[in-house]
Formats: C-alpha cells, structure tokens, sequence
C-alpha cells in the first residue's frame, strides 16, 4: 500500500501532541513544518523505490536521516518547554520572595 | 523569646532555600557551541553544492574527491560534541550534536555508494533532512540567547 503524506504527518502530529501535552501549543509551528519535511521525505523514498532509482542501501541512510532529523526537532521542543518551565518557576520564586521579603520586614531574600 | 525563635524559624529556612534558588532545567547559551554549529551548518551546504554540481560527472563525484572535507566537517562535529558533553545540563544540545554527527555519518555512508544523475532526488531530500535539523539547532540556540539576554528582573 501506498504511504499517504498527509496520514504520516497527521500520526506523528498526533503521538508528539500526546507526548508534550501542555507544551505542544509553543512549539507546534517547528514541529508541524519538520514533520511535514520528514514525511514528504519518506514518501519520497517510496517513490524513488517504485521507480527503481534506489538501491536498499542507499535508502536505509535517506530514513536513518529522517529518524536523526525528528529526534533533534524533538529535543528542540524539549528544550524550549524546560526554558518556559524555567522560566516559570523563577518567576513564581521571585513573587514568594518579594512576599517573604515583605512580611519579614528585610530585604534578606 | 523562645517562641519568636521558632516562629521565625521556619520564614528563615525558607529565605535560605529562595536565596539559593534560581532554578535552572537547561544550560545556558554557549556562543562557542552555537558559532561551531554555524560553521558546520556552511560547510555542509558547501559539501552538497559540491556534489549537486557534478551530479553528471562520476569521476569528479567520487567519494575520495571529497574526502578531506569529510574529515574536516566531522572533526568540526567531533569538538561540539566533546564541548556538549562536558557543559552542564546541555543533554537536549548533545542530541543535537550526535543527531548531525548521525546524518553527517549517513551521507558520509550514502556518498561512498556511489552519486550520480540517478540520485538528484535524493539529494534534495538529503538537503531538507539537513534543513530541518538546523532549523532545529538554530530554534534552540536563539531561544538560550535570548534567556541569556533577558534582564535578571524579567526572569
């Protein structure tokens, strides 16, 4: 059976949306463009089979590619939502401390 | 007065904990690592130019032709790697790193089968693939630059 560019892309949208849950909305842009590159990309080497311009080999490396290509998009919206989450939490760390700093009288937080 | 002690002593323990606690989940930008990526970023694209022009040509596409920027570009990816690793809390950056190094290790492999008219579409899908991964690098590396450069009071 034919592999369908749009099924790849809506399957793996779906299991990374699962997958980061709350932090999906910030980095659905990167992720919706790259996916979108990979599963092109995989049904490209589809085609090339069926034409016979490709040896196994060759598209062992082309696929290897694309795994290697969604892990770094992944660590990428890791990254950015343990740099909101960073973020956060200081913030909400800040606000205590201006509290504390106030009841106590001192400024020694 | 014993009693205002232990009142009190709790507000001081949790002062001492806030004073020692900025959070941090991931490690800072590092300029070397992100000019290093840059560079490896150039040097790829000069590689693909390469091999995109005698796509006609077998002799002049052979792999030994390019070997030494092979060397050099993977030496390049060699040194962020050893940087990535010794930086604290820079595992999402580390993946960065060897998942380059794994591509790169993969044209590498591709090249050494053999390039010629017959892989023009492959080619293009070996240029996005590295699009794709350095949109990734660069998205992160600009998001730790710009952490790096928010006031103390706006973090």
């Amino acid at each position: 059976m034919a592999l369908d560019t749009n099924k790849l892309l809506n399957e793996m949208i779906d299991a990374a949306k699962t997958s980061l849950g709350r932090n999906w909305p910030g980095i659905k842009d990167l992720a919706i463009t790259s996916f979108q590159n990979i599963a092109q990309n995989i049904v490209a080497v589809e085609q090339m089979k069926i034409n016979g311009t490709i040896t196994q080999e060759k598209a062992a490396f082309l696929i290897s590619m694309q795994k290697n290509a969604a892990q770094m998009v992944i660590a990428t919206e890791v990254g950015l939502g343990l740099l909101a989450a960073e973020a956060a939490i200081n913030a909400a760390l800040d606000v205590i401390r201006v509290s504390v700093n106030k009841a106590i009288g001192w400024n020694i937080v | 007065m014993k009693k205002i002690v232990r009142r009190l002593l709790p507000v001081f323990f949790i002062s001492f904990v806030l004073i020692s606690c900025h959070v941090v989940l991931i490690g800072a930008y590092d300029e070397v690592t992100d000019q290093g990526f840059q560079k490896i970023q150039n040097r790829i694209a000069r590689l693909l130019v390469g091999v995109q022009n005698n796509l006609a040509d077998s002799v002049e596409n052979k792999f030994a032709k390019y070997k030494s920027q092979y060397e050099d570009i993977e030496g390049q990816i060699e040194s962020i790697k050893v940087r990535c690793n010794a930086l604290p809390k820079y595992h999402q950056v580390v993946i960065h790193a060897e998942g380059l190094d794994a591509t790169f290790k993969n044209l590498e492999g591709y090249h050494k089968a053999g390039i010629s008219l017959t892989d023009t579409a492959s080619l293009k899908i070996i240029k996005s693939t590295f699009d794709v991964e350095f949109r990734a690098i660069i998205q992160l590396q600009n998001a730790l630059k710009r952490e790096k450069n928010t006031p103390a009071e706006n973090k």
